[in-house]
């Protein structure tokens, strides 16, 4: 083998270990307890409309593109201030390659269900896309998150395609759920569920969160 | 013509660069975990690890939780040897590449 390739192949080695070896928890106790009750939240004032006056309505998408904005803004803030307390960069390499696991899933699901709703298809299906889409995107980044992660996107996975599934076969209860229903059952509870079970100091999760890579 | 003298002999070795490249991306390693991510034998990882040790890259830290467990991690010299071990492949792949 000539040195270039010797020494490529080594730093490519190098850099797959290091990148396999990071701890990156993308979804820490905190930002999981703000998603979970935020989509409660969301599912109920868009089940009973309760801001609903005058026929205004709460639509599914922007209702739930709006939960979107506000968890990611508060993870942003998080991220930040983690950021700032170790006087590190906001983007680290965890960040990053916590972004390239998760983005790909996420952007299907988001551009199916904008196509899908764009045509007038039913909720349900958006929520079943977004479920199993999340669920996707958190097992992509099985090589370097905390087990805890890869149950909970296992969870979602699961949850949507049985949610599917017993919709597309009107199977029972679970045929019959709203899918403002399913979105909180799902994003709501998984995720009130996983943040009793996670560390929940703000500092910890701030550390987990940039990821701990040293070199 | 690159000068291979320049790589550190104890890192430059197939099982040990692995080991090292571990140790680098997190504070601390259980010999089990170790073993698990590298798919090595006990022999095998316990030789190089002992290896590194010797050459002061390694240090390791015996605790009885239950049972007894080892953990490992990187000693500032061993960090500061592998950061210089891959400037070196870096520095070789910089005067080999097609310009």
């Amino acid at each position: 083998m000539d040195p270039l390739h010797a020494a490529s192949e080594n730093l490519r080695i190098i850099r797959q270990l290091m990148e396999r070896a990071t701890v990156y928890r993308a979804v820490s106790g905190p930002t999981a307890f703000v998603a979970g009750l935020a989509a409660i939240l969301a599912a109920v004032s868009g089940t009973y409309h309760w801001w609903d006056t005058g026929g205004l309505r709460t639509p599914f998408f922007e209702t739930w593109m709006a939960v979107l904005a506000l968890v990611a803004f508060f993870n942003a803030l998080l991220l930040w201030r983690g950021a700032r307390l170790r006087g590190e960069a906001l983007f680290t390499q965890g960040f990053r390659l916590a972004m390239r696991a998760l983005l790909p899933p996420l952007a299907v699901a988001f551009v199916f269900s904008l196509i899908w709703q764009a045509h007038g298809g039913d909720d349900h299906w958006s929520a079943c896309l977004w479920i199993s889409g999340y669920g996707l995107a958190l097992l992509a980044t099985r090589d370097f998150a905390p087990r805890s992660i890869v149950r909970l996107g296992g969870a979602f996975l699961i949850a949507g395609l049985v949610l599917a599934l017993a919709r597309h076969g009107d199977f029972a209860i679970l045929g019959k759920l709203s899918s403002h229903a399913a979105m909180a059952l799902t994003f709501g509870l998984f995720h009130l569920l996983y943040a009793a079970c996670v560390p929940w100091k703000i500092g910890e999760a701030a550390r987990q969160f940039s990821g701990n890579q040293s070199a | 013509m690159i000068d291979f003298s320049q790589l550190d002999k104890v890192i430059h070795e197939k099982g040990r660069l692995a080991i090292m490249s571990l140790l680098a991306a997190r504070p601390e390693w259980r010999f089990q975990d170790l073993k698990t991510e590298l798919s090595m034998s006990d022999g095998n990882l316990v030789t190089h690890l002992r290896t590194l040790h010797k050459a002061g890259y390694v240090s390791l830290t015996k605790e009885h939780d239950g049972r007894p467990q080892t953990s490992y991690a990187l000693t500032d010299r061993g960090r500061e040897a592998f950061l210089g071990y891959v400037a070196v492949l870096e520095s070789i792949v910089q005067k080999h590449k097609p310009s």
